[in-house]
């Protein structure tokens, strides 16, 4: 798991406060929205953007953009290292 | 829509649930609907479950989702046809909507297209001027009759211009940066983050009139909107079943404003009870919703009666939830309450669940996580998303007193003290 991904989880899990839940649970490529994977809904969404953006000072403007960045923790993690 | 029309009018079908996100495919197939001489049905949500559970009230399907196997269905968005002439909707013509009631069925409300033209004339009346020739841009689903009413027939009555696919937080932000006046049809839920989300002043000039209804503002909001906008949300109270009752603008006293030709007054138990022609009969219709009368037209509320809850603008009735986590085999009893979060600052859904034994061996075998998620999945069946429980806990035994009663703030510590005490 790299550094990144495991920030990443960290931050999910810590930001929206989820329970019953560590990194290892999460997988790199599940999808974090939806009816599978995590199924956080869309307050999440915009929680876990404004935690991105106090974290790594990173702003997801577009809401398109917004749900295709977060994806998944790997899209995610490919998007804050292309910036 | 005249294809549409057409198509209807040849079907045997009477009740037709609209499920359409896109609230231009919504209104044509309002109308289709009722220009054929059928009953639009507004479901709550378009759950499957929730669905079923109004199964005899629904014949088919107009939508612009995806197929559910069990209904017959319409998909609007391939219906080509000719324009309309001429049509004209019956004076009978009626929708079909539905709210919590206080059992824990779905309780069916009827109206007619002319009590909700009579609710459309009040508020075009107050709001048609400043609607008109704005761009009207709603984060409340059609299917909402908040939403529906406000961000779909009223813009059409007063002239406004709607936007059909702009509806997230983020969009409606960027909606502010064209050349015209915007009107956010809005929720708490939405209002509340925006100044997280966004510099407020970046709002200017655009943005004009904002409504919010589901739930009260919370003064911040209306306080960061008169500093940066030099002007405040429009709040609007009232429900399915009664339309709009009353408005205000705070910072004010935070009483509300009755609305021209709705009648208001305080019941048993201080519970508002309401007339007015938007309802479907001239009697007074009683509410949960506790309030105080202050003046002539002007009350504060002060609270619900009963154990319906709001998260995000949805109610919940939790009774019902319990219902229908007992429907479970791994349970005997639970126990569903609200949770308030310091961070995120949000409430939650948290149940309580007494196990049986292929319960308990069910917890052991799946963990905490897959147990939790397969009661989850359990009750997606009939609750969206953000209404579903997201902490569980499992006691031997409910946390009662000497009475038999459970008092809230020993069931909150239940759930604010961690999940791993009760395993011990």
């Amino acid at each position: 798991m790299s550094d990144l991904n495991l920030e990443i989880k960290q931050l999910i899990i810590e930001s929206l406060n989820l329970e019953d839940l560590t990194p290892a649970d999460i997988d790199n490529d599940a999808p974090l929205f939806g009816d599978i994977g995590l199924a956080l809904d869309s307050i999440d969404a915009l929680e876990l953007a404004m935690a991105v953006q106090r974290r790594f000072g990173l702003r997801i403007v577009d809401s398109k953009e917004t749900r295709r960045v977060m994806a998944s923790v790997s899209a995610l993690a490919a998007y804050i290292e292309s910036r | 829509m005249g294809g549409l029309v057409e198509l209807l009018a040849g079907r045997p079908e009477n009740t037709w649930a609209i499920c359409c996100e896109n609230s231009l495919h919504f209104a044509t197939s309002l109308f289709a609907l009722w220009l054929a001489g059928k009953v639009p049905v507004f479901p709550k949500n378009y759950q499957v479950g929730t669905l079923q559970r109004i199964r005899e009230s629904v014949d088919a399907v107009l939508r612009d989702t995806p197929a559910l196997e069990q209904f017959p269905s319409i998909d609007v968005t391939q219906v080509k046809g000719a324009a309309l002439r001429g049509a004209q909707i019956s004076s009978t013509a009626h929708a079909i909507f539905f709210t919590s009631g206080s059992t824990a069925e779905p309780k069916q409300v009827i109206k007619t297209a002319g009590q909700i033209q009579a609710e459309l004339s009040v508020l075009d009346g107050l709001w048609g001027d400043a609607i008109r020739g704005s761009l009207v841009v709603s984060s409340v689903p059609c299917r909402h009759f908040y939403g529906n009413v406000f961000g779909l027939l009223l813009p059409l009555v007063s002239g406004g211009i709607i936007d059909t696919s702009l509806w997230d937080p983020i969009s409606m932000i960027r909606s502010c940066g064209g050349p015209r006046r915007v009107t956010w049809v809005s929720s708490p839920a939405t209002l509340g983050r925006l100044p997280d989300v966004v510099a407020v002043e970046s709002l200017k000039p655009g943005l004009k009139l904002v409504f919010s209804a589901g739930g009260p503002l919370p003064i911040a909001v209306p306080e960061e909107f008169r500093r940066a906008l030099d002007f405040v949300p429009t709040e609007i109270y009232g429900s399915t079943e009664t339309g709009a009752i009353a408005w205000r603008r705070q910072p004010c006293d935070g009483l509300w404003t009755v609305l021209p030709e709705v009648e208001v007054e305080q019941a048993d138990e201080g519970c508002i009870r309401v007339r007015s022609p938007f309802l479907t009969d001239g009697n007074w219709l009683p509410l949960g919703d506790r309030i105080q009368l202050r003046q002539q037209n002007r009350f504060e509320l002060v609270g619900r009666v009963d154990r319906f809850v709001k998260i995000e603008e949805r109610l919940l009735s939790l009774p019902d939830m319990e219902a229908r986590l007992r429907e479970n085999s791994w349970l005997l009893d639970a126990v569903v309450t609200t949770v308030d979060l310091p961070q995120p600052r949000r409430t939650i859904i948290a149940a309580a669940i007494i196990l049986n034994d292929q319960g308990r061996d069910e917890l052991k075998r799946q963990g905490r996580r897959g147990f939790a998620k397969s009661l989850q999945k359990h009750l997606a069946q009939w609750f969206e998303p953000v209404l579903l429980p997201r902490r569980w806990r499992y006691p031997e035994k409910f946390p009662v007193n000497e009475l038999g009663k459970l008092p809230a703030d020993a069931l909150q510590r239940l759930f604010l003290d961690g999940a791993e005490q009760e395993n011990s």
